[in-house]
């Protein structure tokens, strides 16, 4: 019965009724877009990158080697000499190595060159190795595996044949044209970076370097398993025998002496970058709890405001029997209702915008997100929004509650 | 003999008045009583019909409705006592203006938790009663006229079967041909109902439905003793 009274009152009041639902949606859907992003962005990032020991490169911050060795963000300011890749290589602590050379591109995509230990030890998400959509690893060195969202918005396919461009940018003006690499597989999805990258083999990568500067002498067919002494690697990725001396390698490549290099382990790493997103994470956070704050003030506020044209209400509600403390209750279920609407609305209209929008963020911003938003921690922000809600009707209901206390036939 | 309500030695004082609003020696009313109490503004009527309905504490005396002392009641015992006991019918906006005409009606019974069938057809029987149209009980109540407001009114201070009804000025709002008709439909009804009316009017023209009539400057000595203070 109740919710029926209160129902048709909020009715009675449909215009004031229905600009407080509205902002109450309005900033339910703040909260909650900034939580499920944060989440799902943070899920993202712990994804990009599992099962790696250590990530090497040029001397540099951690978060620097990170971006562009995983996230392929920013360049290298320097090489690593093939003498100390193999040396660390070598090491009998370090039981695999996935060399990479960046710094090409093709269409807009980086171009990572690397050899096939890539498909065999790189890890993602929850220690998940890389698949393949179609087609297989590199089977010569002009092979090329691309990632799967540069195979579905450039309509690649296996046997396809592309050519890469010098430089990152999605123009560029010397193209490795006589030198085109086949398309051998496509990986499948991982909402990785790794989506959005072309593989190639070293070897491939250094004839098409060598063809493109004539400085470089050619590389014959001979010299393919000597690849790597002949050219730079930009990072490397490894992984060790023992987890237990990941520290111990850490420390001597750092101090290593005839190069200046820096290991990272990738996941202090990302903890660190994340921590600088961690600012921008708070912030958003803050303005949409103020937000929130704000809608939630604009119900008291609407509440308030009715008591005085509903005293008359709140008498005969009295006069019938009704006691005091259920009138106070009526109000609160009031702002209740229209709290319950609010969030359903909100919930709603997020996972229709993200339904709609789903390949545009996953080809625009490589963001593959979940569209339905309801976790665990969404649901506890609700709940916080409607304890805030009815701690905030307090307010009209007490002075409902007043009011009717002092009740009386006015004669 | 069992009264409807007795009173007595009853004093109440504004909080912050000078001098006593009230203070009535004896009233009784026996039951099934039709009571017309003449009043004008400011002699008093309106604290006490509140002292009798519970609203306002008397500050001495004894106030017995239906044989329990309402005195001595919690504020929420007097809420249940009164939802049972007592219907009332005020001058105007009686309803709820967003319920429909038969939610208004049944409201009181589902406060007091009587059950959707006993209420339904104690409303069908008081719609009838009251010549009220079926088709208007779907409506909202604001879109009825006053005179059918008022009837409706009735209803729902019938709704519970109470002892005792107080309509307080219900056809001040009403035009000449209205206020007749009201009066008697108002007083048919309460013949197949039994109910004691209390109405309360300044209306003199009224007294002719009533077998017994009371004026509240004679029952309210707290305006004599006010008067003579004056002077």
């Amino acid at each position: 019965m109740f919710f029926k009274i209160a129902f048709k009152s909020l009715m009675n009041r449909k215009l004031s009724v229905a600009l407080t639902l509205a902002s109450l949606t309005v900033s339910i859907m703040i909260v909650v877009s900034v939580e499920h992003i944060r989440s799902q962005a943070r899920e993202g990032f712990d994804r990009t990158v599992s099962g790696v020991d250590l990530i090497v490169g040029a001397r540099t911050s951690q978060v620097n080697l990170l971006l562009y060795s995983v996230f392929r963000i920013g360049n290298a300011s320097n090489n690593i000499s093939s003498e100390s890749y193999e040396l660390i290589a070598g090491d009998p602590r370090v039981a695999w190595t996935i060399p990479m050379s960046l710094g090409d591109s093709h269409r807009g995509f980086r171009v990572v060159g690397t050899n096939s230990n890539f498909f065999e030890h790189f890890q993602y998400g929850k220690q998940q190795n890389l698949m393949f959509a179609a087609g297989s690893p590199f089977e010569s060195a002009y092979d090329a595996v691309i990632g799967a969202q540069v195979a579905e918005q450039l309509q690649y396919q296996v046997g396809d044949s592309i050519t890469l461009s010098h430089g990152i940018g999605e123009v560029s003006f010397s193209n490795h044209e006589s030198t085109p690499f086949r398309i051998s597989g496509i990986l499948a999805a991982t909402g990785t970076p790794v989506d959005q990258a072309l593989h190639v083999p070293l070897e491939g990568l250094d004839n098409a370097h060598g063809i493109q500067h004539d400085d470089h002498h050619e590389h014959g067919e001979d010299e393919q398993h000597h690849h790597i002494s002949s050219s730079e690697l930009t990072t490397f990725m490894l992984g060790l025998n023992s987890r237990m001396s990941v520290f111990e390698l850490q420390r001597a490549i750092n101090e290593y002496g005839e190069e200046a290099l820096s290991a990272i382990l990738p996941g202090v790493a990302l903890a660190e970058l994340w921590q600088v997103m961690g600012t921008v994470e708070n912030i958003l956070t803050v303005i949409s709890a103020l937000v929130m704050f704000a809608s939630l003030l604009g119900i008291a506020t609407m509440l308030l405001s009715s008591m005085r044209e509903r005293q008359r209400e709140i008498f005969l509600f009295r006069s019938v029997g009704m006691h005091s403390s259920s009138v106070f209750l009526l109000i609160e279920i009031e702002a209740l209702l229209i709290t319950a609407v609010a969030s359903f609305l909100a919930l709603s209209l997020i996972t229709l915008i993200l339904f709609v929008n789903q390949s545009w963020l996953s080809q625009e911003f490589g963001l593959s997100v979940q569209i339905f938003p309801l976790s665990y921690n969404i649901a506890f922000y609700i709940g916080i929004i409607f304890v805030a809600c009815s701690v905030l009707s307090l307010l009209p209901g007490l002075a409902a509650y007043r009011s009717s206390l002092g009740t009386q036939l006015k004669l | 003999m069992t009264y409807a309500i007795e009173c007595q030695e009853i004093t109440y004082t504004w909080p912050q008045a000078k001098s006593t609003t009230i203070n009535i020696e004896s009233f009784y009313v026996e039951k099934s009583d039709r009571l017309f109490i003449y009043g004008t503004s400011g002699s008093g009527k309106s604290t006490f019909l509140n002292l009798i309905a519970g609203l306002l504490s008397a500050d001495s005396g004894q106030i017995r409705i239906l044989d329990q002392s309402i005195i001595k009641m919690s504020d929420r015992q007097k809420d249940r006592f009164r939802s049972k006991h007592i219907g009332f019918v005020f001058q105007q906006f009686n309803l709820i203006p967003y319920l429909s005409v038969e939610d208004n009606i049944v409201l009181p019974a589902k406060i007091a938790g009587i059950n959707n069938v006993t209420s339904t057809n104690r409303a069908r029987f008081l719609v009838e009663a009251l010549l009220l149209d079926a088709n208007l009980l779907s409506q909202r109540a604001d879109q009825l006229s006053i005179g059918q407001q008022q009837r409706v009114a009735v209803a729902r201070a019938l709704i519970n079967e109470p002892e005792i009804l107080i309509a307080d000025e219900p056809t001040s709002a009403l035009d000449e041909e209205s206020k007749d008709e009201f009066m008697d439909l108002l007083l048919k009804t309460q013949q197949r109902t039994g109910t004691t009316i209390i109405f309360v009017s300044h209306d003199k023209g009224l007294m002719k439905h009533f077998d017994k009539t009371l004026s509240m400057t004679e029952l309210n000595t707290a305006l004599s003793k006010r008067g003579n203070h004056v002077l």
